[in-house]
């Protein structure tokens, strides 16, 4: 097996779940996303871990922390969604409206006037 | 045939086989068939876990699964409970023609600067990473794992565990309050 391979293999998934993150609009792809992304860490952690350091226990404590720091990251995104009463959800999530899109080319509100100091 | 040789283009299969799913999973607009792929991402995965990586990781697949399930539940029930049916059913994820040019300049600018972006890390990371590949040099061999060695890990290491029961615990509230609203909404 080729270290070199494999991990450009990895990075590959990783690439697939970081274009899914930044250009897809439904919530469900951007977890999929999410998915392919820690499944590629996983790959890459316990390749070096098996060709470099001949097993040693760092990759597993990495992983499980890389796992656990990105499942708290979807867990606060959903439940954001519970507890703010619907900011995301009268987007429409599945829907024709649902706008999760990272990269969006729109004319910002900060633009506009500065109300702050006003009141 | 070279029973090292074998494996290893099993190895190799597999890990395509999982870059294939991923990427059909991603691709396909129907939900079910998303998910469906997702599932068969996540089981060359688990072949993988078990064929190429050490033995004390087999368990994580499993437990990768079960959290992501947990996320779908409660995505789920929030869209069951608290969304308006009408809002979240559509045939297709990416609605086109209905907005005119505007909307299908958006989308193009949205696909364009997420490849470009997807490119330029990959470029960063091929640029720096050529130097180590090229400086190493690999030397002796990977151990495949045994059915004695994963259980005798099971026995010893009880992390997993520990973090499966309570998954599957919490699930199982999240279950029955579930139910239990149901049956309060049919009820009424």
């Amino acid at each position: 097996m080729n270290l070199q391979l494999i991990s450009y293999f990895s990075f590959l998934i990783f690439l697939i779940g970081l274009f899914g993150v930044s250009f897809y609009k439904s919530f469900l792809s951007i977890l999929i996303s999410f998915q392919l992304i820690i499944v590629s860490a996983l790959i890459n952690f316990f390749s070096f871990s098996l060709f470099l350091y001949s097993e040693s226990v760092w990759d597993k404590t990495f992983t499980l922390l890389g796992i656990t720091s990105v499942y708290l990251l979807m867990f606060s995104i959903v439940y954001y969604n519970f507890a703010t009463g619907g900011k995301i959800r009268d987007k429409a999530p599945f829907g024709p409206k649902d706008d999760y899109v990272l990269f969006k080319l729109d004319k910002s509100d900060w633009w506009g006037e500065d109300t702050l100091g006003n009141n | 045939m070279n029973g090292k040789l074998t494996l290893e283009i099993i190895n190799y299969s597999v890990l395509a086989l999982v870059f294939l799913f991923g990427l059909i999973s991603l691709v396909l607009t129907n939900q079910m068939k998303k998910l469906i792929f997702l599932f068969l991402t996540f089981l060359a995965f688990g072949i993988l876990c078990f064929l190429f990586l050490t033995g004390a990781t087999f368990m994580l697949i499993a437990i990768i699964v079960i959290l992501f399930n947990i996320l779908l539940f409660l995505y789920a029930q929030d869209i069951e409970h608290f969304s308006k049916r009408g809002n979240y059913i559509s045939e297709s994820e990416l609605p086109v023609g209905k907005l005119g040019r505007k909307k299908d300049w958006k989308r193009i600018t949205n696909l364009t600067l997420s490849i470009l972006f997807c490119i330029g890390v990959g470029y960063i990371f091929f640029k720096y990473s050529l130097n180590f590949f090229n400086s190493y040099k690999q030397t002796g061999n990977y151990t495949t794992s045994r059915i004695a060695e994963i259980v005798a890990n099971i026995g010893s290491n009880y992390w997993p565990a520990l973090i499966l029961i309570s998954s599957i615990l919490i699930v199982s509230v999240l279950w029955f309050i579930s139910i239990l609203k149901n049956g309060e909404e049919n009820s009424v």
